[in-house]
This record gives C-alpha cells, sequence and structure tokens, in this order.
C-alpha cells in the first residue's frame, strides 16, 4: 500500500478527477493560498483588536481576570461548536468564519500582552516617568517593546490555532485546505491526505517562521543565544517525523470480515426466523437526513426478521458508501437510481433512461459488477431539484431551468460540494443546458435550505422530499429537457452476504419499500429535519405505522 | 399488504421554536438523552488520552531530568506533534491504524505530550536548592529525594499542565469522530443548523471542561496540604 506516496504526488502532479475537474498540483495550490489568506485576514484582525486592548489593560493594571480567564474559558470551546455556533446563527460565509476564528484567536494573544505589559520591571517604568515621559510614551516605548516576545508568543499560539482551525472553514461554505479533507468524494483518499499532509507542514511552517520573527522582533537586550542551534533541531526533528511517517505509511493494514451460514424461510408480514440470527449484516447509509432514515428503516426491519444487524450511519457521500460496501466495512446501503448511474457508474446523462424501471436494470447491472444486488427500488423517486424563494422567483419571473439562460450570469448557485462534479447537477446545467452561473459555491449538504432563506444564495439544490420547500414555500424550477434521471431508491446488499441470506431479505426489502410514497418520505425527513427526532425513532415509528412491526 | 398508513401532516407555514432551528429550552430538556452516551465517549477519549499522555510525558521527563541533553529533541518532537492539526492527524493516522479509537486516541496523546512533559519538568527544576539540600541532610538517597520531596514540590505545576491538557483535550476531542470515535463532536454535527443542538452539545464540552479544571485543582488541594496557610 502506497497511500503516501499517492498522496504526495498529487500534490505536485494534478490528475482529473472522474468528471474531468482537476484537482491536485496547481488546484491544491489555490487551495493553500484561500487557507492561508482566511488565517491571515483572522490573525491580524484579533492582533488589531487584542493588542491594544491587552496594552491598555496592562498598562492601567485592571482587568487582570479577564484577561487571564479569557484564555482558559477560550480554550474549552471546541473550534468545531465555535464554527457550527456562527453558522447557526450567522449563517454561512468568509465574514462568518473569518470572525470565528478571530475570536479563537483573540484570547492567547489579549492574555499574553497582557502579562507582557505587567511583568515590565515596575523600577523600569518608574524611572521612564521619572524622566517625563507620558503614559502613552510609556506605553510605546517601553512596555511595548519590553513585551514584545511573550506577545509573539501569543501570536504563534493563536496563528497555528488558526491554521489549523481554518480547515473546519469549507463546513461554513469557505474554501481552504479542508475541502479535500472533508469533501473526499471528489478528490479521491490521496487528495485527503495529501491536504492532510499540506495542511500540518503550514502549521509547522507558520510556528518556524513566526518564531524566526519573534527573534527578529525582540529588542536585542533580551535576546537569548543559542536559538541558531534550536532552528536547525527544528527541522531535523520535523524531516524526522516526516520519514517516520512515510515509512509507516508503506506498512498496509488488511480488514477482515466474517460472517455465519444459514438461510431461512419467507414470511408474510415482518416475520422472526432465528435461522437468520446466523447472518451478520452491517447497514450503511450516506450523510444526510433520508439516508439515515432509510439506513435506520432496513436496519430495524431485517432486525426485526431476525438477522443479525449492526449499522454504521452516516458514511459521507455516494463514493464513500460504495468503497465501504466494496471493501466489505458495510454489507449494505439504499442508494438512488439516478446517482447510480451519474455519480458511481459514469453514464452520460442523455444515456440515462427516463423510466424508473430502466433505470432500476441499469443500475443493477452496474451494482453486479461492483459484486453487489441491487434489490428491486422504492416507489417513490427524490431527485436533485433547482430551487429558490418565491421572492426570487417573482422577481425573474421564470419557472423553468432553461430559462434561467437569460439571467444565470447573475446568479449564485449553492449545492454540495460533490455538485460541482455531477452531471445532475453543477456540471449537467452547465453542459445540458449551458448556464454559466456568476458563482457557485460549495456548501455542506445540511445547509441547502438555509442558503435560500437567508438570502446568501439564489439557487440551492434541494431534494423533492425536502420537507423545507412546503414550509418555506421554495419554488422548484421544471426540469423541461429531462436532465435530472429518476432517483428510486434501491437497497444494494453485497453478493456473499445476498447468498447466504436467501431469498428472505429480498422478501423483507419489498414489505419495507411497499409504502415509501413521496409524501410518506417527506413526512419521514420532516419529522427529523423540523420535528427534531432522530432518525432512529422516525425509523421505528414508520415500522410501527406500517404496521410491519 | 400494508395495512396501516404514516400520518401525513401539513407544516406549510408551522411556526415553531424546534422547527425554525431555534434554542428551545424546552426540547433540550426533554431530549437530553440523546446526549448522555456521547457525553461518556467524550468523557472517556479525554481521561484516557489525558492518563496515556500524562504517563509518558511522566516517564520522559524524570529521564530527561537526569540526563539534561535528551530535554532538546523531547521538546522538538513533541513540540511539532502539538503543531500537526489535529483534523489533519486524524487523517494522516487513518491509512496506518484505521478507524475508531485508537486513532482518536494517538492523535489525542500526541496533543497533551509537549505541555505535560514541559510542565514536570518545569516543576522539578523550579524545586528550591535549600529543600533538596534539607533532604540530603536528612539522609535521602537521590531516588528517596525525588519521590519524596521533588515530586510532591513539582506538584503544583504539573498539575497546572494537566490541567491545560485536559481543556485542551476536551475541544480536540470534538473533532473525533473524523476518525470514527464518536464523541460531542458528532452530535454537533449531525445537526449542525439547529441551536438548541449546537448550543447543548457544545455547552456539555464547555461543562467538561470546567468540570475537569475544577476536578484537578481540587486533586491539586488534597496532595498538597502544606501549600494551604
Amino acid at each position: 500500500m502506497s497511500d503516501f506516496g499517492d498522496a504526495i504526488e498529487l500534490i505536485f502532479q494534478s490528475r482529473e478527477s472522474n468528471e474531468g475537474v482537476r484537482v491536485g498540483g496547481s488546484q491544491f495550490l489555490d487551495l493553500a493560498v484561500d487557507h492561508m489568506w482566511l488565517s491571515l485576514v483572522a490573525t491580524a484582525i484579533a492582533c488589531a483588536t487584542a493588542i491594544p486592548l491587552g496594552l491598555w489593560l496592562g498598562h492601567i493594571g485592571r482587568g487582570g481576570f479577564l484577561a487571564i480567564n479569557a484564555s482558559n474559558v477560550g480554550r474549552a470551546v471546541p473550534s468545531l461548536a465555535l464554527i457550527a455556533f456562527f453558522v447557526a446563527y450567522l449563517g454561512v460565509g468568509f465574514a462568518n468564519v473569518t470572525l470565528a476564528l478571530v475570536l479563537l484567536a483573540v484570547p492567547p494573544i489579549l492574555t499574553n500582552t497582557y502579562v507582557g505589559v505587567r511583568q515590565v520591571d515596575r523600577d523600569t517604568v518608574e524611572a521612564a516617568r521619572g524622566m517625563g515621559m507620558t503614559g502613552p510614551q510609556i506605553v510605546r516605548r517601553i512596555e511595548f517593546p519590553l513585551s514584545v516576545p511573550l506577545i509573539f508568543g501569543g501570536i504563534r499560539t493563536s496563528a497555528v490555532n488558526v491554521v489549523a482551525t481554518a480547515t473546519l472553514a469549507p463546513l461554513a461554505g469557505v474554501l481552504s485546505l479542508g475541502d479535500p479533507i472533508i469533501n473526499v468524494s471528489t478528490y479521491g483518499d490521496d487528495g485527503r491526505l495529501g491536504a492532510a499532509i499540506l495542511v500540518a507542514f503550514l502549521a509547522v511552517a507558520t510556528e518556524l517562521s513566526l518564531a524566526a520573527a519573534q527573534r527578529a522582533a525582540t529588542p536585542k537586550g533580551l535576546r537569548r543565544r543559542r536559538t541558531r542551534m534550536k532552528q536547525v533541531r527544528y527541522a531535523t526533528a520535523l524531516i524526522a517525523v516526516l520519514l517516520a511517517a512515510l515509512a509507516l505509511g508503506a506498512c498496509g493494514d488488511d480488514d477482515d470480515d466474517d460472517g455465519g451460514g444459514g438461510g431461512g424461510d419467507t414470511a408474510g408480514q415482518i416475520e422472526r426466523n432465528d435461522a437468520n440470527a446466523d447472518t451478520k449484516i452491517t447497514v450503511g447509509s450516506k450523510n444526510f437526513t433520508e439516508q439515515k432514515i432509510l439506513g435506520e428503516i432496513y436496519a430495524q426491519g431485517l432486525e426485526a426478521a431476525g438477522f443479525d444487524i449492526s449499522k454504521e450511519l452516516n458514511l459521507g457521500d455516494e463514493k464513500v458508501a460504495l468503497k465501504a460496501a466494496k471493501e466489505g466495512e458495510i454489507d449494505a446501503y439504499p442508494e438512488y437510481t439516478g446517482t447510480e448511474l451519474v455519480s458511481l457508474f459514469g453514464v452520460p446523462s442523455d444515456k440515462i433512461p427516463t423510466d424508473p424501471q430502466a433505470a432500476y436494470e441499469d443500475a443493477k447491472a452496474g451494482f453486479a459488477k461492483e459484486g453487489l444486488v441491487a434489490y428491486p427500488p422504492t416507489p417513490y423517486t427524490n431527485s436533485n431539484e433547482v430551487g429558490m424563494t418565491q421572492e426570487t422567483a417573482d422577481k425573474l419571473g421564470i419557472t423553468k431551468i432553461s430559462e434561467l439562460a437569460d439571467v444565470d450570469q447573475d446568479l449564485t448557485l449553492y449545492g454540495t460540494p460533490e455538485c460541482r462534479q455531477r452531471m445532475d447537477c453543477l456540471l449537467g446545467l452547465e453542459k445540458v443546458y449551458g448556464l454559466d452561473f456568476k458563482k457557485f459555491v460549495p456548501v455542506a449538504i445540511d445547509l441547502r435550505h438555509e442558503v435560500l432563506t437567508s438570502g446568501k444564495a439564489d439557487l440551492s439544490i434541494v431534494f423533492t422530499t425536502d420537507p423545507q420547500i412546503q414550509r418555506e414555500g421554495f419554488v422548484l424550477l421544471d426540469d423541461d429537457k429531462q436532465m435530472f434521471p429518476p432517483y428510486n431508491v434501491t437497497f444494494n446488499v453485497r453478493q456473499e452476504v445476498a447468498d447466504e441470506a436467501g431469498p428472505e431479505i429480498e422478501k423483507v426489502v419489498e414489505q419495507l419499500q411497499a409504502g415509501m410514497t413521496d409524501d410518506v418520505m417527506s413526512e419521514l425527513n420532516a419529522r427529523v429535519d423540523l420535528d427534531k427526532k432522530t432518525p432512529e425513532e422516525v425509523a421505528k415509528e414508520y415500522l410501527e405505522e406500517s404496521g410491519l412491526i | 399488504m400494508i395495512l396501516a398508513q404514516v400520518q401525513i401532516h401539513n407544516r406549510a407555514g408551522d411556526e415553531s421554536c424546534v422547527a425554525d432551528n431555534g434554542l428551545c429550552p424546552d426540547w433540550i430538556w426533554d431530549n437530553f438523552d440523546r446526549y448522555v452516551d456521547p457525553f461518556w465517549d467524550h468523557v472517556y477519549l479525554t481521561i484516557v488520552a489525558v492518563a496515556i499522555g500524562f504517563a509518558i510525558s511522566f516517564a520522559l521527563a524524570l529521564v530527561a531530568y537526569r540526563r539534561r541533553w535528551l530535554i532538546g529533541p523531547i521538546v522538538n518532537v513533541t513540540a511539532i506533534l502539538y503543531t500537526v492539526p489535529s483534523v489533519a492527524a486524524f487523517f494522516l493516522l487513518l491509512p496506518v491504524t484505521g478507524r475508531g479509537n485508537t486513532t482518536a486516541l494517538i492523535a489525542l496523546v500526541s496533543y497533551t505530550l509537549l505541555i505535560l512533559f514541559r510542565n514536570t519538568l518545569a516543576g522539578l527544576d523550579n524545586v528550591p536548592e535549600e529543600a533538596k539540600d534539607a533532604g540530603r541532610g536528612m539522609g535521602l538517597t537521590s531516588r528517596q529525594l525525588l519521590w519524596r520531596v521533588e515530586l510532591p514540590l513539582a506538584v503544583p505545576e504539573i498539575v497546572a499542565g494537566l490541567r491545560v491538557a485536559a481543556t485542551t483535550t476536551v475541544g480536540l476531542a470534538t473533532l473525533a469522530f473524523f476518525a470514527g470515535a464518536g464523541g460531542l463532536g458528532e452530535q454537533i454535527f449531525a445537526d449542525i443548523n439547529f441551536k438548541s443542538n449546537v448550543v447543548t452539545a457544545g455547552g456539555l464540552c464547555v461543562l467538561l471542561a470546567v468540570a475537569l479544571d475544577i476536578g484537578l485543582l481540587l486533586v491539586q488541594r488534597a496532595v498538597t496540604p502544606w501549600s494551604r496557610a
């Protein structure tokens, strides 16, 4: 296994992803520049606020409690929570992420500035005052220069922290080196690892360069010697760590899976068959509400039939899920026929059947090649849709996607990161409809409605069964060129497990799916997204209310 | 065939705190149980990581206390481990150690090393010469001196290091779900738009950090009775 080798190669040499988008190489450089720009802006703003405040508090000798404790409390607030909090209250965007990072960066700088000023020898200050210096002069010429080393220490801590945390920025719709880490499907495993290596390098480089700057800015009288030596040791240690990492990467790891034997009988309603207990099935799902609900429904339904079920829900996007199934990490997961054909099997959109049954047959054949059995699909379909607010629709006066052609240069489209390169998403809108938007912004899948209600997005890719559409009165544009394929759900099981489970599993899946209409799925999604029940509870309610258990 | 049917509710124009992703005390109160397991996962990750980190750093500090030339290399290596961003660390480890608690713990432990090593060593170094002389005068061997005089007097600084390490680890452990280790971070991420959810899970992190901080302070007071006037 040469994970690290591939990743490092990708950093220097770009390659084409499945649908022809370039990733790696100079594209990583662009992301790194975005990353460092975001970090620089946040750190600079934090310095501009925290240093004057710290100097002032230190000079008048008050507010020590605030300055010291701000730092302690600040450490305890997780950066993820901070970003989540800002997304929840202020929405996505550069300004909000910057603000979150500034809040993260202020406490160490404030504390160190305060402490730096307080530790200046009071005799020195008295001497300065005796020489007739005014308060501002003392701050500028005595207290500030003498506290520079500590202030820089604070800036170092903050800057490294900010560079590390900027990795999470793509969660809030801002591009950084976190993009390849969070959106594996676009970049692949090597992309994620490559970005992780780059982020690590940037953080270490930030630390080293600020350490050098700190030395340069320290008044001569305060400098210690043997710094040169230390730098050399630092570099040596860094190289040693990286070499060790590469050596470790060369060793492989292997996964194992096991299963029992035995088949089972068929039953009318979901009936327990104890013989099924020998068949272990790990049910997976992708990372959004409907998928988690589906995963729970299949898992709980099969469990009711007596199978030995474990769950690995919330895996990631379709490529992560398929990879997990192929590697045996999971045995089964639900997927949409359209997604299967477009994203997993690379069928060009003009070759995709508009008939759900024909789409299923094609998808089934595709899965067979990957070693998975796709059972017959659900009655409902959950398509990608181009959504906008009623207000935008009124203003533009359009109802069809093709009508966007006249106004596209003024519109911003938001979608999931993988949307960029999917034929049933941005790529298709560009190629099939010939649209060219002002901007495409990738955001986490959960934010697809928030970007519309907050007015950030003119258009957002939403799903047919999203309950928010009805609640917020969103307008869905008509797909007049029939670009979006059918998206009925198939439950896909690894061939070995399907053989082991026998025909009974197909019967249970059929029973579970019979009640899944558009309205029912929208209702189930509403119970999670709007009523905030857990997918587990809602799946149980579905089984009970449908009389399946 | 299906006998019963799922009940469909009409939610158009439905005004409710929960559906608006608001901050709803009632909801938090009613659904607090879903935070219990992730909270204990979080406690487990934090405590195990700090405990392992402390065991390693403590041993390293004792060795380096006698063999001073080791201090430089240990500080440099742990400083680099400390600098590598945690999200990156989880993904750098995934190809080697796979998904799960092990990966999360390795990353979390590596963050505690620098803080704990530096503080333990500083604590030992700051023991007053007079105290050591008095110990030697009473006929203590150097091992006895270490365990009976130097380490007890170093406790305040060691605990200060543990407090920083514990609060930092609570924050970092929110990212452990990237490595498949659960914790409160997974809960935050499960519905990042829902203010009640983010505030509850984030608030529990802060509470946990404060509780560990105070707990460690109490431990310090209990084991250093002489420091109380």
